[in-house]
C-alpha cells in the first residue's frame, strides 16, 4: 500500500514537474522573443521605474527558461520548485495591486499566447500555478530527507 | 538549506549571461533610454510633419476615451476588438497611416493593437504614438 502511495506520489511529481517546465520554457522563449513588448507590458503595471522594467525585460525571460530547464533535472526540482515559487508570488502581487488601482494591463505572462484582461482568470491561473510549485518543493523536499536518512 | 541558496544563486546568475547578450544585440531590443524611440514608434511632432491624412486610434478604455481623445480618433480597446475593428475599418483606407496610442509611456494597450492590426489585419504604416496620450496633450 505505502509502495503504492510513493509510486503514484512520484508519477504525478513528474507530471507537475513537467507541465510547469513546458508552461515555464514556452513563456520564457515568446518573452525572450519580444523584449520591447515585455517592457510595455512591465511598464503597464507601473511599479518600477523604467531602467528597471529595461532590466527586467531581458532578464526574465532567461529565468524563466532556466528555471523551466531546471525543474527537469532531479536534483534541482527542489529549487527550480522555490524559484518558480518565489516568480509567481511576485507575479501575483503585481497581478492584484494592478487590479486593485483599475489600471488597464496587459499582463505580460505569456505574451500575446494565453493573454486575458481578465483579472479573475490572471489570479486563478496563478494560484493554480503556485500551487503546482508549492507541491513540488513539498515532495522534493520529502524525498530528499528520506534519501539522507 | 545550504544546497538549495547555492543553487538558487546560480539559477539566478546564469540568466545574466544571456540578458546580456540579448541587451546588445536583440535586432529589436528596446533602448535603454526611454525617449529613444524604437522601431514602429512615432513622435507627436513627427506625425504632424506626416504629409496626408492620419487614422489616430484610442486604445484606451471606452470610458477614458468618452471622457476625450485625439479629434477624429476611433477607439479599438483590446477587450472590445472584434466589435471595434468595423468602425475602424469604415475610417482606414490603403495607404493611410495609422497612428495608436494609449495613457502614456507605460501602458502597453497601444503596442498591443498596433501588433494586432499588423498582424491580424495585415496592414502596413501602423505605428505606436511615444508617450501616448499624455505626449499628445503636451506638445499639441
Amino acid at each position: 500500500m505505502a509502495e503504492r502511495k510513493v509510486i503514484v506520489g512520484t508519477i504525478a511529481l513528474w507530471i507537475i514537474r513537467v507541465i510547469l517546465a513546458a508552461l515555464f520554457i514556452y513563456a520564457g522563449v515568446i518573452k525572450a522573443l519580444d523584449p520591447a513588448g515585455l517592457l510595455a507590458d512591465i511598464e503597464g503595471y507601473r511599479l518600477v521605474p523604467y531602467s528597471v522594467a529595461w532590466v527586467g525585460a531581458y532578464y526574465l525571460p532567461y529565468v524563466e527558461i532556466l528555471a523551466g530547464v531546471a525543474l527537469l533535472i532531479p536534483r534541482f526540482s527542489e529549487v527550480s520548485g522555490w524559484l518558480i515559487f518565489l516568480l509567481m508570488s511576485v507575479f501575483l502581487i503585481a497581478i492584484l495591486s494592478a487590479w486593485a488601482r483599475g489600471l488597464n494591463i496587459s499582463c505580460g505572462c505569456f505574451g500575446e499566447a494565453l493573454s486575458s484582461n481578465s483579472y479573475v482568470w490572471l489570479v486563478i491561473r496563478d494560484l493554480v500555478l503556485l500551487a503546482g510549485a508549492a507541491y513540488i518543493i513539498i515532495l522534493s523536499r520529502q524525498r530528499h530527507l528520506k534519501s539522507n536518512s | 538549506m545550504k544546497r538549495i541558496a547555492c543553487q538558487l544563486l546560480l539559477l539566478l546568475l546564469l540568466p545574466l549571461i544571456p540578458a546580456a547578450v540579448s541587451a546588445l544585440w536583440h535586432p529589436q531590443g528596446p533602448p535603454l533610454n526611454p525617449m529613444t524611440l524604437s522601431e514602429g514608434e512615432v513622435s507627436v511632432a513627427m506625425v504632424q510633419q506626416w504629409d496626408g491624412p492620419v487614422v489616430w486610434v484610442d486604445a484606451r478604455s471606452p470610458e477614458v476615451f468618452a471622457e476625450a481623445h485625439i479629434p477624429s480618433a476611433v477607439n479599438l480597446y483590446v477587450g472590445n476588438f472584434d466589435e471595434q475593428i468595423l468602425a475602424f475599418l469604415d475610417v482606414w483606407e490603403p495607404g493611410k497611416k495609422v497612428v495608436v496610442y494609449c495613457d502614456s509611456r507605460e501602458c502597453g494597450a497601444s503596442a498591443d493593437i498596433a501588433r494586432r492590426l499588423r498582424e491580424e489585419m495585415q496592414l502596413d504604416n501602423v505605428f505606436v504614438l511615444k508617450g501616448g496620450w499624455l505626449s499628445w496633450q503636451s506638445e499639441k
